[in-house]
């Protein structure tokens, strides 16, 4: 796929004085381990650096995609409520993580993965009190992806919030109902936990080049929701399903990039080596398209049905050649 | 499964709370926001560039976030 008229990394618009570097707020460069601050999208009345940014984002997005906002943002109101008295016993949590992923699937849901909440997934300051997140991933449509950077691609993106967030949200009453606490996260509550960490080690999929995850079902064309808990249930392990072999010759999005935000090589950050965007590069491209997402529909892996065969293909090819 | 959210009286409250911080949204949109995209209309049609720190708008320049 090639992006849909790409307009160039120029702006107008700008700070006469910018806030400080959103890779240093990120932890570019830190040897030391330590938790993530929140930089950018905060629904939570926190202070944010590049506040006026955001504010300027929101108010230049289309009707058409904020109107998804305002009903994400209705329908997780339910995010959290009230749990029944009577708890039901657990006695097998695999059963129990079995039990609850087929009710996930069966509520829209595409991937379903279970790990526990550490601190290293949650922002700096938050504790969400909750044990175990239940990640989930629901498909994008492609047809609708095809236009990114342009705003339509954007409409898609909230449109899958939206029913990923629906889905979490029913999730978490159902749990809740079970007697057990339950809270849904998603677009734009997420203001505790950082999704992609606890996707990845909930075996959803892989980091990518780009900074988003890559999943073998859909590639990097998909969302996430999650739902924290204290039901006791079995956690997933991470997968390798063969990304950091593509992702460390490839460089479809590297060139398909308009400001040029992806590093070649894994960045220091936070005291973990990763694949890593350039914040200060990204995001200004990102405002002026109103949600770009090239480097997520350019990526090889989100070509329908290629994942699994691409997977099979790296993993096979590594065993033989061990 | 009947859910434990479905009961009424607290969570109306609550409702009401977050429609009045809706409203105000969406008429921030339309009226601070109206404003904000015909002045970013005018600044990209002129290839200058509007400030968000401050009011005003100068030469258009390349990459004016970079520090």
């Amino acid at each position: 796929m090639r992006p849909c008229d790409p307009p160039p990394p120029s702006y107008a618009f700008g700070y006469h004085t910018p806030p400080v570097s959103g890779n240093a707020i990120n932890g570019l460069g830190e040897a030391g381990r330590s938790r993530a601050r929140v930089v950018f999208h905060a629904s939570d009345g926190r202070p944010l650096p590049w506040k006026a940014l955001d504010d300027f984002f929101s108010l230049i997005n289309p009707w058409g995609v904020l109107r998804h906002v305002l009903a994400n943002t209705w329908q997780l109101r339910r995010s959290d409520g009230p749990v029944a008295p009577e708890r039901r016993p657990v006695d097998d949590p695999a059963a129990t993580s079995a039990e609850i992923k087929a009710l996930a699937r069966e509520l829209g849901a595409g991937l379903v993965g279970v790990t526990p909440v550490t601190e290293d997934a949650t922002y700096e300051g938050r504790d969400p009190g909750l044990r175990t997140a239940i990640c989930l991933a629901l498909p994008m449509d492609r047809g609708e992806m095809r236009f990114a950077p342009q705003p339509r691609a954007a409409a898609e993106v909230m449109r899958t919030y939206r029913r990923a967030a629906r889905v979490a949200v029913r999730l978490a009453e159902r749990i809740r109902a079970m007697g057990w606490p339950a809270r849904a996260y998603g677009n734009p509550n997420c203001t505790d936990i950082l999704m992609i960490p606890l996707a990845i080690r909930a075996g959803i999929g892989e980091l990518g080049k780009h900074g988003s995850m890559i999943c073998r079902e859909y590639g990097s064309n998909f969302r996430l929701a999650a739902v924290l808990t204290d039901l006791p249930l079995a956690a997933d392990r991470p997968v390798d399903i063969g990304v950091q072999d593509v992702c460390a010759v490839c460089r479809r999005c590297v060139d398909d990039c308009p400001p040029r935000a992806i590093f070649e090589e894994k960045q220091l950050v936070r005291g973990e080596r990763k694949w890593y965007v350039d914040f200060d590069k990204c995001i200004p491209y990102f405002v002026k398209t109103v949600g770009c997402s090239i480097c997520i529909e350019v990526c090889p892996w989100s070509e329908p049905g290629r994942g699994p065969a691409l997977s099979d293909l790296l993993l096979e090819k590594r065993g033989t050649s061990a | 499964m009947r859910t434990l959210d479905s009961r009424g009286g607290q969570t109306l409250g609550r409702d009401l709370r977050l429609l009045g911080r809706m409203a105000l949204m969406v008429v921030g949109y339309w009226t601070v926001g109206s404003r904000l995209r015909r002045a970013y209309r005018r600044c990209q049609a002129r290839g200058e560039v509007l400030w968000l720190d401050e009011g005003g708008t100068t030469r258009h320049r390349d990459q004016p976030l970079a520090r």
